[in-house]
This record gives structure tokens, sequence and C-alpha cells, in this order.
């Protein structure tokens, strides 16, 4: 073996040679190899040096003092959970929606997978539990065969058809440290957006207002009544129509679910009878804790429906689903894995026009599932029912327009569902794509300007220092023909893209702030989208 | 001590919490320093996360299969939880810092020779410098190399901890070599001039 060869199989190994973890032959076969090779001796004292200056941050660590209390605490925490499968079913003695000819089974029933594809997957989400906390299937389908209010909201993938803002019109009157996460452009009535202070996350989530063209402060969803509020920080918004809204978000002393309706020209708090223990997880979040509700999503469907779908930050990690309809609570979904102490997140969620509700889940080692709630019965794709041969990592995006004509992202793929399998439709050009440019590309979510113009938007790529967005931020897909674009220069990712009318909507830019030399926060702020055009508006 | 250790988790599934208190009397330590450096010192998200774990523990114990070392299993169920939370706070924007700089690499064959005319070979090991690299380094490079060096997984335990392929891991050392070479070099230039 030459010596160029040897470098190439040993250099990797040394940081483990100076570690004292190699196999003694390994070990011995470096030795000798070092005896003849400047470069990896180089190699070999930057190796020495950082394990001595890592064991000198290690040994800078705060003694322990909270061995004692900890172990209380945990003791407390183990004695609330009993161990193995069954704790689903001993936390909530409620019925496990199975399928819509046994809706009232005790049972708990694995979820079908999609038919005749076998899944190559044996993991995390091979078997998610859904738990039915009130089902009330039989009521719920008559309500969807068509006996409730048929076409009361207009659905994330409507067309809308607020008139046209001229790009010089445009405008922001909002906080320099406004934070944008989220909006929402109704027909025929004001944008709304959701936005927190940069680099404060005490400071709760206040409403911007979309009128005329030009984005104003509105505040505080509660009311001004003169009375002490939680602290909540939304996460989505979604509007029906002009006098029709919802915000969904995290209620920041509990933990628990925080949903606010519009309607009358104001906006009030919608109390959510469920408890945390409802949802599979104890609620001892205080600011700045990791339990409680992670990130909601508000979706409307064309049946007049409300689908509230939210990740859980526990330790287990389940999604939960609250559907409201005909002016109730209707139903509860925990969907969980079987296996203890596992977890998923949800990535995103869309529902179309008819109904049915998608999650993109992504489970422990970021794989991907998608699920699909419809007529009562819950399917999931996973593994080979997704694709043969591609890794199934997150994280992924879903966009959801008829039952047979449903788009996904995971990573840097891009899947089309016809109804009866997963297509990959990852643009060819995107292949040379990670190797060429030197950034991998990673897809976060799917921007709808019509179900045959889509963007889909990359992951942000934040470097420090600060330096222009490296490769495109988006893939455009209009009419069968991919494009690859970078709006603009000083925007690291665009989330959230909702059109006014057929050409025009608004989207979340993501900026970078430096706060230091070696630190900086990301941001979100206004878009505007003008027939392919993107403009920055605001802060 | 591994078969120690896999009896220990045989009594935890039996529900013996007097066994799960001595896996946490065992493990705390290390655990804690690993999410301290993966944490930034933030103490209640490290207790946060260790209390996690070992409800985890608890609960998953019946499903143990002694296929790994029960150490390298407890740091599995720790970089799991760090990835939610490094993704939460990587996906929402919402005033947290953006201390994860994603470098890509993870290729599996970026393991570059020193090229010729660049060699280290007289770099003088500046420990202040080398501290201020190791803390520029994103926190999948960082974690790598603490797991090498500071909690001593072996190559296939530290692949197996991250949930990657060896290459991957070989990767991001690969990376991180090459990061912390180039601050080193960067002794030549003025200071101002290196952090722009």
């Amino acid at each position: 073996m030459s010596q160029r060869n040897d470098c190439a199989t040993l250099a990797p190994l040394l940081p483990w040679y100076v570690a004292g973890t190699l196999a003694a032959d390994e070990a011995a076969g470096i030795a000798e190899h070092l005896a003849s090779c400047a470069a990896c001796r180089a190699d070999l004292a930057l190796w020495r040096g950082t394990a001595t200056t890592l064991a000198r941050t290690d040994a800078a660590i705060p003694r322990d003092t909270n061995l004692e209390s900890t172990l209380i605490a945990l003791a407390g925490r183990i004695h609330a959970t009993p161990q193995g499968a069954s704790y689903t079913e001993s936390r909530h003695p409620m019925r496990t929606l199975r399928h819509r000819s046994s809706p009232t089974t005790a049972e708990t029933a694995p979820i079908p997978s999609a038919p005749s594809r076998r899944p190559v997957w044996p993991a995390l989400l091979a078997a998610i539990v859904i738990v039915a906390l009130m089902v009330g299937v039989f009521a719920e389908l008559a309500h969807r065969s068509g006996t409730g209010p048929a076409g009361r909201h207009q659905t994330q993938t409507s067309a809308n058809t607020q008139p046209t803002c001229a790009a010089d019109r445009v405008g922001a009157q909002i906080p320099a440290n406004a934070d944008v996460t989220a909006l929402t452009v109704p027909a025929g009535g004001d944008g709304w957006a959701i936005y927190d202070a940069i680099d404060d996350q005490s400071t709760p989530s206040q409403l911007l207002r979309l009128h005329n063209c030009i984005w104003t402060v509105y505040g505080s969803p509660y009311p001004a009544d003169g009375q002490a509020h939680p602290p909540v920080r939304l996460t989505d918004i979604a509007f029906s129509g002009p006098d029709d809204g919802w915000a969904v978000g995290v209620n920041m002393v509990n933990g628990l679910l925080a949903v606010f309706r519009y309607t009358g020209g104001n906006w009030h708090a919608l109390p959510v009878q469920r408890q945390s223990g409802d949802w599979g997880w104890t609620s001892t979040a205080g600011p700045g804790s990791l339990v409680g509700i992670r990130e909601a999503h508000v979706l409307l469907d064309a049946v007049g429906d409300v689908w509230i779908a939210a990740g859980v930050y526990s330790s287990e990690d389940p999604v939960i689903v609250e559907r409201y309809a005909r002016g109730k609570w209707a139903s509860t979904f925990v969907v969980r894995s079987p296996v203890p102490g596992a977890s998923q997140a949800l990535d995103d969620a869309s529902v179309d026009p008819q109904g049915d509700l998608w999650l993109a889940l992504v489970g422990a080692n970021q794989q991907v599932g998608f699920m699909r709630y419809s007529q009562g019965i819950w399917t999931m794709f996973q593994g080979a029912d997704i694709h043969e041969n591609q890794q199934l990592i997150g994280p992924a995006a879903i966009r959801a327009f008829a039952p047979d004509d449903v788009w996904a992202t995971m990573n840097s793929s891009v899947l089309h569902f016809t109804g009866t399998r997963w297509v990959d439709t990852t643009p060819p050009a995107l292949a040379n794509m990670p190797s060429a440019s030197g950034v991998p590309v990673s897809f976060t979510n799917i921007g709808v300007v019509s179900p045959t113009n889509l963007w889909f938007f990359v992951m942000p790529n934040i470097h420090m220092p600060p330096a222009p967005p490296q490769g495109p931020l988006a893939w455009h897909h209009a009419n069968g023909t991919w494009s690859a674009e970078t709006p603009l220069s000083d925007i690291y990712g665009i989330n959230g893209l909702r059109m006014m009318n057929a050409t025009q909507g608004w989207a979340v830019g993501i900026r970078q702030k430096l706060l230091s030399s070696s630190s900086s926060v990301i941001y979100g702020s206004l878009l505007f989208y003008d027939s392919g055009t993107w403009t920055a508006v605001g802060g | 001590m591994a078969e120690d250790d896999a009896e220990v988790i045989r009594r935890i599934a039996v529900g013996e919490e007097e066994a799960l208190h001595h896996l946490y009397l065992t493990y705390r330590p290390r655990l804690r320093r690993y999410l301290w450096h993966q944490l930034d010192g933030d103490e209640a998200a490290v207790e946060d996360l260790l209390q996690d774990i070992f409800v985890a523990v608890w609960r998953a114990a019946p499903t143990y299969r002694g296929e790994a070392r029960v150490l390298t299993w407890l740091f599995q169920i720790a970089h799991y939880r760090l990835v939610h939370l490094r993704r939460d706070l990587a996906r929402r924007p919402e005033g947290h810092r953006w201390v994860e700089r994603d470098d890509g690499e993870d290729d599996d064959n970026t393991h570059e020779l020193i090229a010729p005319g660049t060699s280290v070979e007289d770099v003088v090991v500046d420990a202040m410098l080398l501290a201020e690299a190791l803390e520029r380094l994103s926190a999948k490079h960082r974690e790598v190399l603490d797991l090498i060096f500071l909690q001593g997984f072996s190559l296939s335990e530290t692949a197996a901890v991250l949930g990657v392929p060896e290459g991957t891991v070989k990767s991001r050392v690969s990376y991180a070599r090459r990061a912390l070479a180039e601050a080193l070099t960067e002794t030549h230039c003025p200071r101002k001039e290196v952090r722009g």
C-alpha cells in the first residue's frame, strides 16, 4: 500500500488512536505508519491538543449539586410512568380507534399500512398507535358524507380573490424587533400574521393585520378587559373568510394547547377542555421547560371542520389531533409510537378540501412516515410504501389538494401521491446540486400558488459569519417544469407562502441578525410575492 | 461490568426502582458532562434531559435486547433527545440563538489528504486558539469529538450513538480536523482579518 493510501485509510482513525480506543492491531499499524509520515504526525499533534483542550473544558464543568433532588424528582416521575406498551391503555382507559366498522372496540389496533407493499422499515413508525379519546365516528362520518354544512371553509389550497396590491403600495409599520412566524390572507378580508420578539422567548406572541396592502400591529389576541391572561406563544393562524379565523399555540405557563377564534370582529380565547394527561403527558411545564406543546398547526377544510395538529415535547413525544366541528370539540386523537420511550415529531400537516387529513411525521433518527385520516380510517405510509430505495429521513412537509393529488417532501426528495402510490418527482437537476454547490438541500415546506404552481422551500442555510445564501433557496415547479431559484440575497429561507389572489401572496422570509462574532439569531420578516417576484417588506 | 449493567436493565425491566436508581447514580455524571457540553452549560436544560433519559430507560427497559452496550444505549437515547431539541431550536426562529451552524460535510468520503504545501506539521498547537476553534465548530461536529475524546467511544459505538454510518462519523471527524487546522494556521494572519 502506498504512503498516500495508508494516509487515506489510517488518518481518519487517529482520533481513536489518541483516545486509546482502537484495537491493538489497528493501533500498531498506525504507530508504524506514523514513524514515516510527517503529515499524519502533524494530525496526531492536532488531535492530542484537541484531547487535552477538551479535557480542560470537561474539568471546568461545575460540581454536580443536584444529585439528591433530581433523584427524588426521578422517583416521582417513574411512579407516574408505568412500564412497557400498556402505558397507553393504562393512562387512557378510552376506546382506541380501530376501524369504522367497529369503532367501540377496546383493543389497540395497528394502523393499516398501504396495501400490497411490504414495509422495509421495522422501526418506530411501523405500528404507530392512534388513541381516539372521544371518537364519535358515526356522527363524524355522517357529517363528512354530506349532511354537514359543506363548503363553509375556504381551504389552504383554494384560489383567493383579494384585490391586487401595486408593488409600490405594499408596506409594513411593525416593530423593528418583530420576528414573524406565520401568516394568512383570507379571501375578501384582512390578512393576519403572528410575530414574536427577536431573541426574547418570554414575550407573548402578538398579531399583525394586513389592510389595504399595509401591515400594522393589532396586538394581543386577548381582549383588553384589564384582566391578567396567561402568555401564549402562537404558532399558526388560518382564516376561512373575513370573519372566521383561528390562531393556535402553546400556553407558556403550563405547556398546554392555546386556541383563539376570531369572529364578530374580535378575537377571543376558546377553551380546550382536554388536559395534558388526556394527551399523554404530565404538565410540569414552566417558562423554558421542555415539556408541552411543541408547535400546533391549524387547518380548515371545506366541510367546515377545524383541525388542530400539534407535536408534543414529553418523554415520548406523541402527536395530538383535535377536531372542532359544528361548534364543539368533536374528537381527539393521540398518535404515538408503541415502542416505549420512542418518539416522533410532527413536521407538517395538511387537509384537502374534502377533509382528508395528512400528517408528516418524523420518528427518532429522523425516519419519515405519512399518515392519512380519511372517512374514519387512519392509513400509514412508510418505508417501501413511500419509496423503494431512498433513505427516508426528515425533515418532511406535505400539501394535499385532493385524495389523488398530494405533494410531499422528505429531506431532499419531492414526492407526489396519486391516490394509490407515491411517485418520486425530485427535480432531476437536484441530483447534482449537493456536490456541485457544497450545500445539501433539505426541503422544509411547500408554498402553494395553485396545484400546478408550487414552491418547495429549502432549510435556511445560515453561516457564521453571515454570508449570502449558498445554493438555491427554493425549487419552483410550474406546470411540470422545475427551476432552482434564490429569490433574494439577504433571505436565507422562506416559509408559509399564502396567496391573496391568483398572482399575489405573502410569505415569511428568514433573515439572520448578528449578536456577536460567534452567535446570531434568525428571525422571520415579511415577503411579498407577485407573479414569481419576491420583495422584502418592513424590517 | 457490561454484564452487570445488562443485569441492572433486566431488574429495571421487572419494575425494580432500586435498579434504576443504581443506574442513575452510575451514569448520571457521564451523561451530565456530555449534555453540559452539548447544551452550552444550560443547567436547567441538562437536568430536564437527564430526567427524560432515565424515564425513557424505565419505560424501554423491557425492550432492551442487549444488542448494544448499556452505555451506548444510554447515549443513543441522550443523542435522540438532543436531536429533537436542536431541531426545535432550528425550526422555530423565535429568538433562539442559532448556535447550530450546519456545515454540511456528511458525505462518506470527504476525508482529504493534507494538500502539498499546506502541511500543518509545523503548527504549534495553541491551546487558546484550539479552544476557540472548538467553540466555533457546529454542534454535530463538536458532539463527535466529545464522544470520541471525552466519552471514549470507539468508531462503531460513536456511529451507533449518532445513528449514522461509520463513514459519516469519519466525515465529521475529517471536517472538524480541517476546521481546527485552518484555525491554527490562521495564527499567521492578523486577528482582525481572521475575524472579519
